[in-house]
C-alpha cells in the first residue's frame, strides 16, 4: 500500500509541479490583480475590492457588445465548422481517387498560423474582392471589411476555412472506427444510404461530435489572432471579440486590473458553457 | 508488483533526467558568464574599456530599423566589446511592458513625455550629466525634464501636414503653397477634383483618381495627429494639457472640417465607410507615391519610404500646414515624437555603453552624418551646421520653424488609449454614418476625463 502511494506521487509530481507553476499560480495571481487598479506598468497596485467587476457589469458597453458579438460568432462558427468537417470527412472516406491528397489539402489551412492567415485574408477581402467587384461590376464584392455585417461574415469564412480540416480529421478517425459489419448488415436488410447515415453512422459519431463541438467552441470563443489581424475590431470596434477587448483594455488603455477582471469573467463564462455542452454531449452518447 | 516498481523507477529516472537535461548547460553558462566578471574585477583600470557590454534597443520607428542597425554595426566596429541588438516593434508599448516585467529588459527604449516618465519612474536613468544636454536646442527637452532631472534624448523633430505632389498641382495650374485658410485649401482641392474628373490630367497622370486619401483604418492618423492639431490650439503645451482635468474641444468644428475635407475629396467619397479599411500602405505607397492621389495627411517620416521606392520622387513633394479655422492657419505642427531613454536597472557596464552609443550617434561626426543623411532626422542640437537637411519635407519643417509658424505636439499628454481607442474609433463611426459629429465629440470629452482618472 505504502509503495503504491509512493508510485502515485512519483508519477504525479513531475506534472503537478509545472501545473501549479504555470496554471494555478498565474490564475491566483490574476484574480488578485483583478481586485486592484494596477495599470500594468508601475509598482503601485491598490486594492480596490470588487469595483472593477461592478464597473464592467454595470457600465461597460464595449464589453457587452464584444460578448454579444463573440457569442453569435461562436454559435455560427460551431454549426458551420462541424457540418463542414463532417461532410468533408464523409467525402474523404469514400472510395474515390485522390482522397489522401484531399485529406492533406483540407488540413493544410490549419497548419498556417492564425496571424498570417488573418493578413492573407485581409488582402483577399480588401484587394482581391475589390478587384473582382470592379471586373464584374457587382457592387456586393467591394468594401467587405468596412461593413459590420460583411466583416463578420469574413471572420466566419476565415475561421471555418481554417478549422474545418481539423474537425474533418477527428471525424474521419471516428468514421473509420464504426464497424463495417453494422453498415453491411443494414445494407442487406435493405436500408438506404440515407437511413444508414441517420440510424447507424450519426448515433455512433456522438463521441466525436462532443469533442468536435467542444474544440470549436473553446477555439472560437477565445479567438484572438484572426480577429486582430483581419479586422482589429473595425469598423468602429463592432467586430471586437472578448479576447481582443480584454487585450485592448490592458495594453491600450493601461487598465490591467480591469482587464484581469474581464478575463476572470471570461474564464467563468467559458467554463460554464463548455461544461454544459460536455454534460449534454456525453449524455447523448450511445455505447455499442 | 516488483515489475511495476522497476517500471516506475525507470520512468521516473527517465523523466527526471529529461528535466535535468537543460541543467548542465545552464550551469555551464553561468560559469562562463561568471568568469569574465571576476577577471574584470581583478584586472586593473585600463581593462575597463574592454568590459563586454550588451545594449538592447527597443524602438518603434520601423522605418528607420535598417539604417539604425547599420549605425550600430559601425559603432560596434570601433567598440569591439559592445554588442548592440536592435528591435523595432510596431506594437511597441505592449512589447516594452512585456520586456520590462521580465529579465530581458532593453537598455535603451523610447519615452514620449510626462505620462511615460510618471509610469516608468525609477526605471529611467537620469541623463542630465550627459555631454549632449547643453547642445540640445531650446525647448526640445521640455517634455522629458522635471525637477529631478532629464530623462530622455529627443530623437528628432517631426512635422506633419498636407503632403502634396507638386507636379500634379503644377500641371493643373493650382498654387497650393499659397493656400492658408480652410476656404483656400478647399477651393484648391475642388479645382483639382474638377480637372481630374474631366480627364484633363489623365494623360500625364494615368492612375490619378482623386485629390486625397484618408486612412481611417489607421486610427492614429485622425485620432492622434488631426486631434493633436486642434487640441494643441486649445492648450499651450503638453504639460498644460496633462494637468488639465478635461478638454473643451474648442475647435471641434475645425476638426470636423479637416476630416470632411479629406473624406469628400477621396476616391471613396460616395461611400465613406470604405475609408475605414484604408491603411497607411494604401495611403502612402499605394496612394501618393504611385500618383493615385495628390495630397495626403502625413509627416516627414514618409521620407524613408519614398527613398526606398524612388529617391527622385522626393523632389516632387511639398508640405503645407493644415488649417484650424480660428486658431492656426498656415502653421505646421512640429515636435519631438519620442525620446531615447536609458534603463536605470541595467548593469553599469551596459548603461555606460548605452549612454556612449547615444552620445556617439548624436555628437560624433560619423554619428551626425548618419542622423541627418541616413536616418533622415532633423537635428535636435547644435553643431550640425555643415550638414543640411536635404529632403524637401525636412526643409519645409525647417522653413516653417524658422518663420515661427509652428504649433506644438501635445500627444504625450493624451490619456492612454484615447487617441486610437476612442477618437480613432469614433471617426470611423462618423464616416460610416453611425454617429453624428456632435455625439462623438461629446463622447470623446467624457472618455478623456474618465481615462485621466485612471
Amino acid at each position: 500500500m505504502k509503495k503504491s502511494k509512493l508510485t502515485f506521487w512519483l508519477f504525479v509530481l513531475p506534472l503537478l509541479i509545472p501545473f501549479l507553476m504555470v496554471v494555478i499560480w498565474p490564475a491566483v495571481n490574476g484574480i488578485y490583480y483583478s481586485l486592484t487598479d494596477w495599470n500594468g506598468i508601475g509598482k503601485d497596485a491598490n486594492f480596490i475590492g470588487l469595483s472593477n467587476y461592478v464597473k464592467i457589469l454595470t457600465s461597460d458597453a464595449g464589453f457587452f457588445s464584444a460578448f454579444r458579438f463573440t457569442a453569435i460568432f461562436s454559435a455560427v462558427c460551431i454549426v458551420i465548422i462541424n457540418l463542414m468537417g463532417f461532410c468533408l470527412a464523409l467525402l474523404v472516406t469514400q472510395k474515390l481517387k485522390g482522397v489522401t491528397f484531399m485529406r492533406g489539402a483540407f488540413f493544410v489551412p490549419n497548419l498556417i498560423g492564425g496571424v498570417l492567415l488573418g493578413f492573407i485574408w485581409q488582402f483577399i477581402f480588401i484587394q482581391g474582392f475589390e478587384a473582382i467587384g470592379k471586373l464584374t461590376g457587382i457592387s456586393g464584392f467591394s468594401g467587405w471589411l468596412s461593413d459590420t455585417k460583411t466583416a463578420s461574415i469574413g471572420l466566419v469564412i476565415v475561421v471555418v476555412w481554417q478549422l474545418s480540416g481539423y474537425m474533418m480529421l477527428i471525424y474521419v478517425a471516428q468514421l473509420q472506427s464504426i464497424p463495417q459489419s453494422l453498415t453491411e448488415a443494414a445494407q442487406i436488410d435493405g436500408a438506404s444510404a440515407l437511413r444508414r447515415l441517420m440510424s447507424i453512422t450519426l448515433p455512433l459519431m456522438r463521441p466525436a461530435f462532443t469533442i468536435g463541438i467542444f474544440l470549436t467552441l473553446s477555439h472560437t470563443f477565445k479567438l484572438y489572432d484572426q480577429n486582430l489581424t483581419l479586422t482589429d475590431g473595425d469598423p468602429y470596434g463592432s467586430t471586437e471579440m472578448l479576447a481582443l477587448n480584454i487585450y485592448n483594455t490592458a495594453f491600450d488603455f493601461d487598465r490591467f486590473g480591469e482587464a484581469q477582471a474581464k478575463a476572470v469573467i471570461f474564464l467563468i463564462i467559458v467554463v460554464i458553457i463548455s461544461s454544459i455542452q460536455l454534460y449534454f454531449g456525453k449524455k447523448k452518447e450511445v455505447e455499442m | 508488483m516488483k515489475k511495476r516498481i522497476v517500471n516506475t523507477v525507470g520512468i521516473t529516472v527517465l523523466c527526471v533526467s529529461l528535466l535535468m537535461g537543460c541543467q548542465p548547460k545552464a550551469a555551464e553558462d553561468a560559469q562562463t558568464a561568471a568568469v569574465p566578471k571576476e577577471a574584470v574585477a581583478e584586472a586593473a583600470e585600463p581593462a575597463k574599456d574592454a568590459e563586454p557590454a550588451t545594449v538592447d534597443i527597443l524602438q518603434f520607428k520601423v522605418e528607420i530599423a535598417e539604417e539604425l542597425e547599420n549605425a550600430a554595426k559601425l559603432y560596434m566596429e570601433s567598440h569591439k566589446n559592445v554588442t548592440i541588438n536592435i528591435e523595432s516593434s510596431s506594437s511597441y508599448q505592449s512589447d516594452l511592458r512585456a520586456k520590462m516585467s521580465g529579465t530581458d529588459q532593453p537598455e535603451i527604449f523610447c519615452i514620449d513625455g510626462p505620462e511615460h516618465i510618471l509610469n516608468w519612474g525609477d526605471q529611467l536613468e537620469n541623463l542630465s550629466d550627459q555631454p549632449w544636454v547643453k547642445e540640445v536646442n531650446d525647448g526640445l527637452l521640455g517634455a522629458v525634464t522635471n525637477d529631478k532631472g532629464i530623462w530622455g534624448l529627443p530623437m528628432t523633430i517631426e512635422g506633419y501636414g498636407f503632403i502634396y505632389n507638386k507636379a500634379i498641382f503644377e500641371a493643373a495650374g493650382i498654387d497650393l503653397e499659397a493656400a492658408k485658410t480652410y476656404e483656400e485649401v478647399d477651393k484648391a482641392f475642388a479645382e483639382l477634383k474638377k480637372k481630374i474628373d474631366s480627364g484633363e490630367l489623365a494623360e500625364e497622370f494615368p492612375v490619378l483618381e482623386a485629390v486625397t486619401e484618408f486612412p481611417a483604418g489607421e486610427k492614429w492618423v485622425g485620432g492622434l495627429h488631426t486631434a493633436n492639431l486642434v487640441l494643441s490650439c486649445e492648450f499651450g503645451s503638453a504639460m498644460e494639457a496633462f494637468e488639465a482635468p478635461g478638454i473643451e474641444f474648442k475647435y471641434a468644428k475645425a476638426f470636423k472640417d479637416l476630416i470632411d475635407l479629406q473624406a469628400k475629396y477621396s476616391p471613396s467619397a460616395d461611400s465613406l465607410d470604405k475609408l475605414n479599411t484604408v491603411d497607411y500602405g494604401q495611403q502612402v505607397g499605394g496612394g501618393l507615391l504611385i500618383e493615385r492621389v495628390a495630397v495626403i495627411q502625413q509627416g516627414n517620416w514618409i521620407t524613408a519610404e519614398v527613398m526606398a521606392m524612388d529617391p527622385a520622387f522626393l523632389d516632387k513633394l511639398g508640405m503645407i500646414g493644415m488649417p484650424v479655422t480660428g486658431a492656426a492657419e498656415g502653421k505646421l505642427p512640429v515636435g519631438v515624437p519620442t525620446n531615447w531613454a536609458v534603463n536605470a536597472k541595467s548593469s553599469d557596464a551596459d548603461k555606460a555603453a548605452a549612454k556612449d552609443f547615444l552620445n556617439w550617434l548624436y555628437t560624433s561626426e560619423e554619428g551626425k552624418d548618419i542622423v541627418v543623411n541616413k536616418l533622415s532626422f532633423i537635428p535636435v542640437m547644435k553643431g550640425y551646421d555643415n550638414l543640411t537637411v536635404s529632403d524637401p519635407l525636412g526643409k519645409a519643417i525647417q522653413k516653417y520653424s524658422a518663420e515661427g509658424n509652428t504649433i506644438g505636439w501635445i500627444t504625450s499628454a493624451f490619456p492612454a488609449g484615447w487617441s486610437d481607442g476612442v477618437m480613432g474609433t469614433s471617426i470611423q463611426q462618423y464616416l460610416a454614418g453611425k454617429a453624428s459629429w456632435d455625439d462623438i465629440i461629446a463622447d470623446a470629452k467624457v472618455q478623456w476625463s474618465d481615462l485621466k482618472k485612471k
